[in-house]
């Protein structure tokens, strides 16, 4: 069964919407945004995420013709039959104000079209803000777009999903992994049974950490930790590090199978796991066996995909 | 599913009077896991590799290989297959009884037999 789910990307011009979708789905890396134009009304992209997911992302361009445009005679067209908006601020806009109230609008129109969207918005290009102040400015641009977000939804009644989720983001490190995968964690049926099994999968090979990622995008679907670790960014820095890893691999003409990183306090594994995932281990051992981890995980494969196509 | 823990365990059963090291590792003569005293010249894991090549030396000349001894200077070697594609060895010393080590490599083999050929079946 290949399910369709339509993702609406908005937010105002030169937010960086294109930037982010290009490296995460169409394996860019960050420095070739640079020759991203803008872009002219809606770019459709259709991508397949773990197998027979397909989302179909509708890149819509953020200059203010086009926002018109959008609101008043597309309006049906836009914002019928949508799974998911995600809307991207730039955390440097001048006109903050004004991009809140397009994002009312959007907002308003996306409810009373597709009543059972999710929205999530990215605070995004926090790498220009001051390390030591990015935390405040986060915070007082999620209370404007939270505040914004119930001004929307209040007129149509009780709705829990507009309240939306705020993420910051940027494409220099490895926020913008953590916001996607966020993102994508609610589209994948099923992370409940995956998450069960990865954890018992990792108490029998006695690993502190198993971790799920998508295979192209190489974003974390599920994990399970079963200890736990004081970096709560440890999982999209790997994304960003492997992903960079994987692309070069490419460029080489191979393909990136295992890899295994081991020092005298722990053994990590990289491997491919189902035909749409790679898994990756941690076990507290600098001494494991590598072949008996490999054949684990080839035990594992099985259920695994029986899993994935039962989605 | 093969636990590591279990593995060192049953492993480590033989142990005793004499015998002082088992290992289990594949015919690609990568090692699963090693109990014993370590050794001080070659790690496990190359003396692991060195028996799998032996094995795949000896097997080509002879057909339908059983269970090879190899005689060292200060200690015994006598590894068997299990499963058809794991390998088990256990090192003893010089002055162990031979029959004693035999006993003990093949009653090991037929203990793990059953469970290696049930997780190493799924994968072919």
């Amino acid at each position: 069964m290949s399910s369709k789910r339509k993702v609406l990307l908005m937010g105002k011009s030169g937010s960086g919407k294109t930037s982010m979708r290009s490296i995460i789905f169409a394996n860019y890396i960050a420095r070739d945004c640079s020759r991203l134009g803008p872009t002219i009304e809606v770019e459709h992209a259709h991508v397949r995420f773990l197998g027979n997911m397909v989302l179909h992302l509708w890149d819509c361009g953020g200059q203010e013709s086009f926002m018109e445009n959008f609101l008043m005679s597309q309006k049906d067209q836009i914002f019928k039959n949508v799974q998911v908006l995600i809307y991207v601020f730039d955390v440097e806009s001048r006109e903050f104000e004004k991009d809140l109230r397009y994002y009312q609008s959007c907002l308003e129109a996306l409810l009373q079209n597709s009543p059972n969207a999710q929205v999530f918005c990215l605070i995004h290009k926090m790498d220009l803000i001051e390390e030591d102040k990015r935390d405040e400015t986060f915070k007082k641009r999620e209370a404007d777009v939270l505040r914004y977000s119930e001004l929307a939804a209040t007129p149509l009644g009780e709705r829990s999903n507009a309240v939306c989720q705020c993420f910051k983001s940027s494409i220099w490190d490895e926020t913008l992994y953590k916001a996607w995968s966020a993102i994508v964690y609610h589209l994948v049926p099923n992370v409940n049974t995956m998450e069960d099994k990865l954890a018992k999968f990792g108490n029998v090979l006695e690993a502190t950490e198993v971790i799920l990622f998508e295979r192209a995008t190489f974003l974390v679907i599920a994990h399970a930790v079963l200890s736990p670790h004081k970096d709560p960014h440890r999982f999209e820095k790997v994304s960003n590090i492997i992903k960079q890893f994987k692309l070069s691999c490419l460029k080489m003409g191979s393909k990136l199978d295992s890899i295994q990183v081991r020092n005298s306090r722990f053994t990590a594994f990289i491997d491919t796991f189902t035909q749409n995932t790679y898994v990756m281990i941690v076990v507290p051992d600098g001494k494991v066996s590598a072949p008996m981890i490999t054949m684990n995980v080839k035990n594992a494969r099985k259920v695994f995909e029986a899993i994935e196509t039962k989605q | 599913m093969l636990k590591q823990k279990a593995l060192i365990d049953v492993l480590g059963q033989v142990n005793t009077s004499g015998v002082d090291g088992s290992w289990l590792f594949n015919k690609d003569g990568l090692l699963l896991a090693y109990v014993g005293s370590e050794q001080k010249e070659v790690a496990s894991n190359v003396s692991a590799a060195l028996l799998a090549s032996v094995w795949t030396a000896l097997e080509r000349r002879a057909c339908d290989l059983r269970e090879s001894i190899l005689v060292l200077e200060d200690s015994t070697i006598a590894f068997t297959l299990v499963a058809r594609t794991m390998l088990l060895a256990v090192k003893a010393h010089k002055n162990a009884d031979l029959g004693m080590v035999r006993a003990k490599l093949h009653s090991l083999s037929t203990y793990l037999e059953q469970p290696i050929l049930s997780i190493s079946h799924d994968l072919i």
